[in-house]
């Protein structure tokens, strides 16, 4: 697998599409049922299109690399394993994985006693904004508003924004309704805007 | 509840922007016609959604750039199946050391994590009795396979069927392991589960909680 591009995208503000000009690229479903048969190349495939998703989802809820990294493997350890009984009439794979990834945070979260699955860091107190670097590194910015909100509105936000699954996609992820998903992804939003404008309202237009 | 395109209200054009943004490629495909023609219908959706984007440039500025590395991938190439049944090879998945440990958390759970394992090492591997008369007996060796122990209250787990390597088939029963000698005695309780909370179908791991840690029950 060498020479293959490794580097996450960065989430685009479209939702990412895989098709390639011309050409579709195969299914999730057809590289599993390759891969069940021992298709090296389409198990090759199938970790170039997810991997870095999953890694970076379990970045987002751990903010630890090594575990992050960690959670992504056993991701696809537990998928390695199910390749062979895969079904096509089940979840998409995308949610397949982001629901175990998510599980297996959740899971090692209990572990570590002491941390709280709501991650309680917290962003810096709004009202000593003012004192704020006007330099202030954005993603850590932005990082630290998602980092405040509660684990199923992050896990949303981070699943439809910046991972680009559907709402049907995110809901089965997250073993709640597309009504639910909304829900949590308003809450999300309107905690974030609450967040961010009190840091950056010329960006938002709210001054 | 599937909406479509003729269901399209100013209110459910309203709360497409508030959960999925500005941008219509994250509405749902059944209302992204309906909601694109709403935004052009007046001066209000317009505006609702020129608000709606600048939250999305704002995060989207905000994307982590991350990368995988070399090594995490190679080690997942390495997953690939063989195509042979329940033939899943892991020998490299992930460092039994790493697991040793607790990977976070306070000191003192490490220290007595190690301190244990120690113990629990020099006992299975060099266990002696005194028979009474003070001439040391050697014990058979425990060979007994292990798959995750909880140590105690430390937090520790000592790896799982994925941790320990080897062409694992699935998941071997649970099992008590006991140590006991006239030195010292300890005891560890097998918990074959590596995900606590495993539906053991599609879908590994715990499933869908938003609780406090201090809520929930020890070890």
């Amino acid at each position: 697998m060498d020479g293959v591009p490794r580097t996450m995208q960065t989430p685009s503000k479209s939702v990412p599409q895989r098709v390639v000009a011309g050409k579709a690229s195969p299914s999730d479903d057809a590289l599993l049922a390759r891969t069940a048969k021992g298709d090296r190349q389409a198990w090759g495939a199938l970790v170039d299109r997810h991997l870095a998703a999953v890694s970076r989802y379990a970045g987002y809820v751990l903010k630890d690399e090594t575990q992050a990294e960690d959670i992504a493997q056993d991701t696809f350890v537990r998928l390695a394993r199910k390749a062979e009984d895969w079904t096509t009439d089940g979840p998409s794979l995308r949610s397949w994985l982001y629901r175990v990834a998510r599980n297996l945070c959740i899971d090692y979260m209990r572990r570590q006693r002491g941390v709280s699955i709501e991650f309680a860091e917290g962003l810096p107190d709004p009202r000593g904004s003012a004192a704020i670097d006007r330099d202030m590194d954005m993603k850590r910015l932005i990082g630290a508003a998602l980092d405040a909100l509660p684990e199923r509105q992050r896990t949303a936000i981070v699943l439809v924004h910046f991972e680009g699954l559907s709402g049907t996609e995110a809901g089965i992820a997250l073993n709640i309704s597309v009504e639910a998903v909304e829900s949590l992804l308003a809450r999300a939003r309107r905690a974030l805007r609450l967040d961010l404008a009190s840091l950056a309202p010329d960006l938002l237009g709210e001054h | 509840m599937n909406r479509k395109d003729n269901d399209m209200t100013e209110a459910r054009f309203a709360a497409l922007l508030e959960s999925y943004g500005a941008e219509p490629d994250r509405w749902p495909a059944s209302e992204r016609a309906a909601g694109i023609a709403c935004s052009r219908a007046s001066l209000g959706a317009g505006a609702a959604l020129e608000r709606a984007a600048a939250l999305d440039a704002l995060l989207d500025s905000g994307a982590p750039d991350t990368t995988v590395s070399d090594e995490l991938a190679e080690r997942i190439y390495a997953l690939a199946p063989s195509g042979q049944p329940n033939c899943v090879p892991t020998d490299n998945v992930i460092p039994f050391w790493r697991r040793m440990l607790p990977a976070t958390g306070n000191g003192w759970q490490k220290i007595a994590a190690t301190a244990v394992l120690g113990i629990a090492a020099g006992v299975l591997f060099s266990e002696v009795r005194h028979d009474g008369a003070g001439a040391p007996i050697a014990t058979a060796a425990i060979t007994m396979p292990l798959t995750t122990v909880a140590v105690a209250d430390s937090g520790a787990n000592i790896g799982d069927g994925v941790a320990l390597g080897s062409l694992a088939p699935q998941t071997p029963a649970p099992q008590t392991l006991s140590l006991q000698s006239d030195m010292a005695s300890l005891s560890f309780t097998g918990s074959e589960d590596p995900l606590l909370g495993s539906n053991g179908a599609d879908f590994s791991g715990s499933d869908d909680v938003e609780v406090s840690l201090a809520d929930l029950p020890l070890l």
